[in-house]
């Protein structure tokens, strides 16, 4: 889906020179659930932006659907790529039926299979009874389900997450992730998720690139070889899991 | 899931009466001249004895003014703020010049303007679209400015163009800035209406004030203000209404 080369971005923030990342290449695979993982602040939003194309890369180039970028991704090809924000970024003034009309007005997707993907959607992600209600009268926990099913209501072939869960609460996360990851499987779609939970990261990913704390060493990644058979709450008794936890841990 | 404002009709109501009664009294036993503070009952009375003829033709004339400013106003109100919005020069150039207009007392400038325009009472309303304007820019414009960045993130993640991403994102997120805008518009039109009629002329409310009180009416001068502070009342909770219904999502 995408293959990343030699990809550089840097910030001017106060006169200070911010590397976000420098010389990286990696390549994302069609429909494998991607993550990036790092601490804070080491750039991972910023990858995550180009790959959505709303930021442009200093240097190197860009692969994405068969076709090489070295400007960033243009923004007709947006309507490819779903994005889910970190604070669900609803419009407040549009219910929730409204919000998931809001890209597909934009777009230009008229009809009715898309308006029936409204509420497919909807349905997936189990908030069909809440389509006229305002975001103001949401749980936190509901307001990201509806980020989620804006994402995909455009039939796009990418999802990409910037720390989808870490708004919530630790229940709602736990419950939320679950069903995300069966949104997953059900869709065959390529994700990226961006996280700072380790835990999240093994739990959901076929592969992370982890992101040291030091802007010097270059990001890895890692193959999160435990079948997605065992992907659940059982997972953390899996020896498997706490190898990888550990390695990934200590390259944090 | 809406709030609803119990008994915020009666209170207001409950102490207006109490005041009404109080003012009654007060009048009565200190023996206050009419020709100074009339009793409430009296200026009742002159106001439902005097109404239709002397008062109701002046109230349509001055709501037809009000009314006309507003009508007018407001949207060129508005279409000077989605112009302004665009160009950051324009803004500031013109700011301080909208302020210094907003800001003057109209009755000063009314009779300049009378100069220029002349006595004649259709005109009138010009200057009160001069005061409605400005307001409703201000507050528009603050309203199209002050769009968080994560709507316009929204919005550039869509690759909507410059007029989607007004019309669906700048426009709406401005809406509780432009009521703000409308309902004081409202206020200050009703104000340089009553204004103009104070200074010249002799057709409506503004101007029956002054005619009472030369004739020394006192009763009918505080009927036609309380006319004028009903008008301003109940022009502004249309206004308050109106933004209730359509600006449901701020509490």
């Amino acid at each position: 889906m995408y293959t990343i080369s030699d990809l550089s971005k840097e910030y001017v923030v106060n006169k200070n020179k911010i590397v976000a990342f420098k010389n990286i290449s990696f390549d994302i695979r069609q429909k494998e659930f991607f993550c990036i993982m790092g601490p804070s602040g080491s750039g991972k939003s910023s990858l995550l932006k180009t790959l959505f194309g709303i930021e442009k890369p200093d240097s190197g180039y860009i692969v994405f659907d068969g076709i090489k970028y070295e400007d960033g991704i243009p923004s007709s090809e947006f309507k490819k790529i779903g994005y889910v924000y970190q604070n669900d970024n609803l419009l407040p003034w549009r219910s929730v039926e409204g919000n998931l009309k809001l890209p597909l007005e934009v777009f230009g997707l008229k009809g009715e299979e898309w308006l029936s993907r409204v509420t497919e959607m909807l349905k997936l992600v189990g908030l069909y009874e809440y389509k006229d209600a305002l975001p103001r009268e949401l749980s936190g926990g509901m307001k990201q389900r509806v980020g989620i099913a804006r994402a995909l209501v455009y039939n796009p072939e990418v999802v990409l997450m910037d720390q989808p869960f870490s708004a919530l609460d630790a229940i709602t996360r736990n419950i939320i992730v679950n069903e995300f990851i069966l949104i997953w499987k059900k869709t065959k779609k390529t994700f990226v998720m961006v996280t700072n939970d380790l835990h999240e990261a093994i739990l959901c990913g076929s592969r992370v690139l982890v992101f040291s704390k030091e802007a010097a060493v270059k990001p890895k990644i890692i193959e999160i070889d435990i079948p997605f058979e065992d992907r659940n709450a059982d997972i953390i008794f899996d020896k498997r899991y706490k190898e990888l936890r550990s390695e990934l841990q200590q390259f944090v | 899931m809406k709030v609803k404002k119990s008994n915020s009709f009666l209170a207001p109501f409950i102490v207006l009466v109490v005041i009404v009664c109080v003012l009654e009294l007060l009048v009565r036993l200190l023996k206050i001249s009419p020709t100074v503070l009339p009793t409430p009952s009296s200026i009742a009375v002159a106001l439902f004895v005097n109404f239709r003829q002397d008062i109701l033709p002046h109230l349509l004339w001055t709501l037809r003014i009000i009314g006309l400013g507003l009508v007018i106003g407001i949207p060129v109100g508005l279409l000077l703020a989605a112009i302004f919005s665009q160009f950051d020069i324009l803004i500031a150039a013109t700011t301080p010049l909208i302020l210094i207009l907003v800001t003057t007392p109209l009755i000063t400038i009314v009779p300049l303007f009378m100069l220029w325009v002349g006595f004649n009472p259709g005109l009138r309303f010009i200057i009160i679209v001069i005061q409605v304007v400005p307001i409703v820019l201000l507050n528009t414009l603050s309203g199209f400015l002050k769009v968080p960045k994560k709507y316009i993130e929204l919005s550039k993640g869509y690759g909507a163009t410059k007029f989607q991403t007004f019309m669906k994102v700048i426009f709406p997120n401005a809406l509780p800035q432009v009521f703000t805008g409308i309902k004081l518009g409202c206020i200050f039109s009703t104000i340089a209406t009553i204004s103009t009629e104070f200074v010249g002329g002799n057709i409506g409310l503004g101007y029956r004030v002054v005619y009472f009180s030369s004739m020394l009416e006192t009763e009918l001068v505080y009927a036609v203000i309380i006319c004028i502070g009903l008008v301003g009342f109940i022009l502004y909770q249309l206004a308050s209404m109106l933004e209730r219904r359509i600006v449901t999502w701020v509490i």
